[in-house]
């Protein structure tokens, strides 16, 4: 597989099988007298996709911004892979709601920028993340400005530069949302295709539920006021094989159902 | 109304903005030649070509000093004005404390200061180069500090997610995100420089265009005094042109054209 990061990412840490990838433990945040998260606390499991799934406003950024470390929790710990990272930058990647592409940048050096701002030499940098654009639907499209991509493409792009220095976990912001729903389609059933493939942890925020239940082994309902993790679906998926179906099957419906309701109680209470 | 039918491409359209031009030449040559204005005060295109001709070596000569000076007070005005906006954007206290003193030193009038300057300078190069710093750095700091404070705030977050620190912050997205400001910035700094340059050089000194203008002017030469009115025009055209060619350069990504496409660096025939 051509995919493997190689040692020019730096290693975080030797990994432990018990330990969970990344552990948030006991968050609470508050601007001022307005509390925003209460106590809120989730694990990822090696490999395993979890959906942060909330109404708009429901603390679901702030909660992303604690874990990247852009802002200091008032309590609370994050964890990755047993090293405590909390209020601490550059530990995990975080791609936000754009594709946020430099538009002054080639996409290569789009891609590489993470690695060049740990410290990679931009040569080395450049020749690394080069190395995966084919496996993301990116061939050719090194040399072009972001202006000259497809949504689709932008959006791969950027997952390509989190990816890159994901090491342990990474968190997507409504990674999707931006593009149209033919688009995103192509983009969900290439991004399962990619995780099943590169063993991919992520944090996914989103307020779609479909892309909740499509993408995700966990799902995680926050809501409130502040906010706190209300409930926890599990989804099974139907074996690879009859995968295709999943979407429109009985069982799928049923997850659907069953968040809509826990999302009305969240708003009820 | 009518519109004209494919504008854009045409031979003819493209040639009418010249036709103005050339048009005026022509009726000022015969008002001239003709003597219907006598030619001392309104002299004709042609002795102005002339005069331009003859005076050719003086006024190059006074060119270099000219340029000299707009060169030296735009490059001064340019980066203290890039390094005063860096630092009213990062301070606030800095930021509000120096921008009503900024546009208080704008509603001076630059044909006020000039002799004073030169009171306080003498007649040398530096009282030129100081006033034409304090029309360009204005431009400059001002339309910086607006185009610091426009960036995403998102890619600035990115940013600070991925670890960078605030000079990489700044390396990365906020100059880049800067330099089309910058350039509109430079483009009004260039033409103030070299109007500023003149200015200052009617009022004292022993060269350079503005001095060989009030020369030509009290000896009733109106030829020569057109002849560097032209020169002043054009050399501004000229540097106005250079610094879009600048901007081009500097900012590949404005280009749209599929020239940047094409891969051409080594590394993407090893790697890919």
């Amino acid at each position: 597989m051509t995919t493997s990061r190689n040692e020019l990412v730096p290693a975080l840490g030797t990994p432990v099988s018990e330990t969970p990838a990344l552990e948030v433990r006991g968050i609470s945040v508050a601007y001022g007298e307005r509390a925003i998260l209460e106590n809120v606390s989730l694990t990822l499991e090696r490999g395993e996709l979890v959906s942060l799934l909330g109404l708009s406003g429901s603390g679901k950024t702030t909660l992303f911004h604690v874990i990247s470390g852009l802002l200091r929790p008032d309590a609370g710990s994050v964890w990755l892979e047993g090293r405590e990272i909390t209020g601490r930058t550059g530990e995990i990647a975080y791609m936000l709601q754009k594709d946020l592409l430099l538009r002054h940048l080639r996409v290569v050096d789009n891609v590489a920028l993470p690695l060049v701002l740990r410290g990679l030499p931009r040569a080395r940098a450049r020749a690394e993340a080069a190395q995966h654009f084919a496996d993301f639907g990116l061939e050719g499209t090194q040399m072009l400005y972001p202006a000259e991509l497809s949504g689709g493409m932008a959006q791969r792009a950027a997952l390509l530069r989190t990816w890159l220095v994901s090491g342990a976990a990474m968190l997507l912001d409504e990674p999707f949302s931006a593009l149209d729903a033919l688009t995103r389609r192509q983009l969900h059933g290439w991004f399962q295709g990619k995780r099943g493939e590169l063993g991919l942890t992520t944090l996914l925020i989103t307020h779609d539920i479909d892309e909740a239940i499509y993408l995700s082994d966990r799902i995680l309902i926050l809501g409130g006021s502040p906010a706190s993790i209300r409930a926890e679906f599990e989804i099974r998926r139907p074996d690879a094989a009859e995968g295709e179906d999943f979407a429109t099957s009985a069982a799928y419906l049923g997850y659907k159902r069953r968040l809509l309701q826990a999302l009305d109680g969240v708003r009820g209470g | 109304m009518k519109r004209p039918r494919s504008t854009a491409t045409s031979p003819f359209w493209r040639l009418v903005p010249w036709l103005a031009g050339i048009l005026l030449l022509a009726v000022w040559q015969l008002v001239s030649g003709l003597g219907l204005v006598p030619r001392f005060l309104l002299p004709s295109p042609a002795d102005i070509a002339l005069a331009l001709y003859q005076d050719r070596l003086l006024l190059l000569r006074h060119l270099r000093t000219t340029l000299l000076e707009a060169g030296l007070g735009l490059a001064a005005g340019v980066v203290l004005g890039f390094f005063l906006a860096v630092v009213m954007h990062r301070s606030r206290l800095l930021r509000e404390l120096l921008y009503p003193l900024l546009l208080l030193s704008q509603t001076v009038p630059t044909v006020a200061i000039a002799p004073l300057l030169v009171l306080w300078l003498g007649y040398g190069i530096l009282p030129k180069v100081v006033l034409i710093f304090i029309v360009t750095f204005f431009p400059m700091t001002v339309s910086l500090l607006g185009a610091f404070a426009a960036v995403d705030p998102d890619e600035i977050r990115l940013l600070r997610a991925m670890g960078a620190d605030d000079f990489m912050v700044f390396r990365a997205v906020v100059w880049p995100s800067s330099l089309g400001a910058f350039f509109s910035a430079l483009r009004v700094s260039t033409s103030y420089a070299l109007v500023g340059a003149v200015i200052a050089e009617w009022l004292g000194g022993s060269e350079g265009l503005g001095v060989y203008m009030t020369r030509v002017r009290k000896s009733f030469a109106f030829d020569r005094m057109f002849a560097v009115i032209v020169l002043i025009s054009v050399l501004s055209l000229g540097l106005l042109g250079l610094v879009k060619l600048l901007q081009r350069l500097l900012m590949p990504w404005e280009r749209r054209g599929s020239a940047a496409a094409a891969g051409e660096d080594a590394w993407l025939n090893n790697g890919g």
